[in-house]
């Protein structure tokens, strides 16, 4: 579990504050999105689960760590891995394997085992063929990857990914988001992402929104999407099933159930029809 | 006048044994003040091509002629160079110069005007763009956030007022705030000065919204043309292309599969809309 307790941080020669006053506790074991525009604090916040910054004034604790304690550092980070925007300046050896037993290595982890837990989180991103090839050689998507492997190669209980997609090609999207899913269903891995895709958020159990700083509001997808004029306020884009929504809604067509999916707004659709 | 585009063929490495083919036989005219999409999967060939529109790659076989200039040719490729602006990937990443201003005005500098000249284009491409000149023309490009220094590489191009203006996904990496701000810019863009633009998206929905027409590449050919409505109604052939369709013509397949009727070529959202409260 993580706990922000009213966390407050300013960047040095800034004029305000990139946090004020954010209080958020992460559940273990969900999965949870964090979004918003550029400069809603959005980044700095993620950077904070880990200690990478910690807060002017409030507390992070992880696992009743506080992440202002310099000697609990490295097990806090043990706990919490972070993949980043940039594909090219995260993998730090030339080699695949190499580098997903990088972390473990600095942990000091027996290389019997080092072996072990490289071989198993390459397998769980599916990445296990490219062991021996050159990182370099790889696209951005299977880059991402392999950084998601050198994060679960320390057995991380929260994983989170501050725009990791971002850079992604469509094709390459879908597979991070594809791994990440199956690893949070299957291995109830927390999940933390931070993201400008609306549409990502679909996969979460939880959504924070946040704007100038602080929190603006939090819920389920569906219940966030609701909101889609707050959304659109704070400069987010809402999902193109839920713009329609809104438009068929404007002129007269109200679709029950408030659908996100296709699928969901194909049927909605018909029964709205039928009943009409 | 218009790109003349005849059996365009581009190989990496041409004439060794490691030759790669990038483009095969690519044939096409963009006309004058055309919205032109590309789409094609990784490694379609999409980024050789918009390369090989202003120059800076010259064609292995075929030809590529920008209002009767020749890329082939030393002389004329210097002027079709004039007439396509090419924007990268990530353009940002190639701003260096002090201040935004000189940044902008590099491009103009080099295609030979005076300093004040210059200067004076670099100031209205950055209005152009969005940028106040008072506020953003003497700060330096690294204080400036993601979307503004995409726009400052934006404006960069701009300066040289390109006829044609070749985008290689102008909008990657962008928050939803800044890709609204991009492409509303080229909307802008082209009403006001008419130009060209060749835009290379991965963004089916945006490419359904802002194009009049679309090339398809696959593995280095041209393998359709057409109109959104045209290009996105051939669903199974673009899956087999590893690309899909606006998630409007997916939503409108689903309602019809659910005995909907509704009529043929719908790419984006509103057009679902309008079709669904017809008579209303």
């Amino acid at each position: 579990m993580i706990e922000l307790n009213e966390i407050s941080y300013r960047y040095e020669g800034a004029q305000e504050s990139a946090l004020s006053g954010v209080s958020l506790t992460i559940l273990d074991g969900e999965m949870l999105a964090i979004v918003g525009h550029n400069g809603s604090g959005k980044s700095t916040l993620a950077k904070h689960l880990n200690g990478l910054l910690t807060p002017d004034s409030g507390r992070v604790l992880v696992d009743g760590m506080d992440t202002g304690d310099e000697g609990k550092l490295l097990s806090i980070r043990q706990r919490v891995g972070m993949v980043f925007q940039n594909p090219d300046n995260q993998l730090v050896t030339a080699i695949v394997e190499e580098d997903v037993g990088f972390g473990p290595e600095n942990l000091g982890v027996p290389p019997a085992e080092i072996r072990e837990r490289v071989d198993s989180a390459l397998r769980e991103v599916g990445m296990t063929d490219y062991a021996d090839r050159a990182a370099h050689a790889l696209s951005g998507g299977q880059k991402q990857r392999v950084a998601i492997a050198g994060m679960l190669a320390m057995r991380p209980e929260v994983l989170v990914l501050d725009e990791a997609t971002a850079m992604l090609d469509p094709e390459g999207r879908r597979e991070v988001l594809d791994i990440v899913s199956r690893l949070h269903r299957e291995t109830g891995i927390t999940v933390v992402m931070i993201t400008q895709h609306m549409e990502e958020t679909l996969l979460c159990d939880r959504v924070v929104v946040m704007a100038g700083g602080k929190i603006s509001f939090t819920g389920t997808p569906r219940e966030v999407f609701r909101r889609s004029g707050e959304l659109r306020e704070l400069g987010l884009d809402v999902p193109e099933t839920v713009w329609l929504r809104d438009a068929l809604a404007e002129r007269g067509l109200a679709l029950p159930g408030d659908p996100l999916t296709m699928t969901e707004t194909a049927d909605a659709i018909c029964r709205s029809l039928l009943n009409n | 006048m218009s790109i003349l585009i005849e059996q365009l063929t581009y190989a990496y490495m041409a004439g060794s044994a490691e030759a790669v083919t990038a483009l095969a036989d690519v044939s096409l005219t963009i006309g004058e003040g055309e919205f032109l999409g590309v789409i094609g999967h990784t490694g379609s060939g999409k980024s050789t091509f918009m390369q090989l529109l202003n120059g800076l790659l010259l064609p292995t076989g075929g030809s590529v002629v920008v209002d009767g200039f020749d890329t082939r040719d030393k002389k004329q490729c210097r002027s079709a160079r004039a007439l396509v602006g090419l924007v990268f990937q990530y353009p940002e990443y190639q701003l260096f110069e002090e201040t935004v201003a000189r940044d902008v005005a590099f491009g103009p500098k080099n295609l030979g005007l005076s300093e004040e000249e210059a200067r004076a284009r670099a100031l209205e491409a950055l209005t152009l763009v969005g940028l106040d000149p008072a506020r953003f023309a003497e700060k330096s490009p690294f204080d400036l956030s993601g979307g503004e220094k995409r726009r400052a590489a934006l404006a960069g191009i701009l300066a040289m007022r390109p006829k044609y203006l070749a985008l290689d996904e102008p909008m990657a990496g962008l928050d939803p705030r800044g890709r609204r701000q991009v492409l509303a810019l080229l909307q802008q863009l082209r009403q006001e000065t008419g130009c060209t633009i060749i835009m290379v998206s991965h963004s089916m929905d945006d490419v359904a919204r802002y194009a009049e027409r679309i090339a398809v590449l696959d593995h280095g050919r041209l393998a359709m043309l057409g109109t959104p409505a045209a290009v996105f109604s051939e669903m199974e052939t673009l899956r087999d292309m590893g690309l899909s369709v606006p998630q409007a013509t997916t939503l409108a397949a689903l309602l019809r599969a659910r005995g909907l009727a509704l009529p043929a070529g719908i790419v984006r959202m509103d057009q679902l809309r309008d079709a669904l409260t017809a008579g209303r």
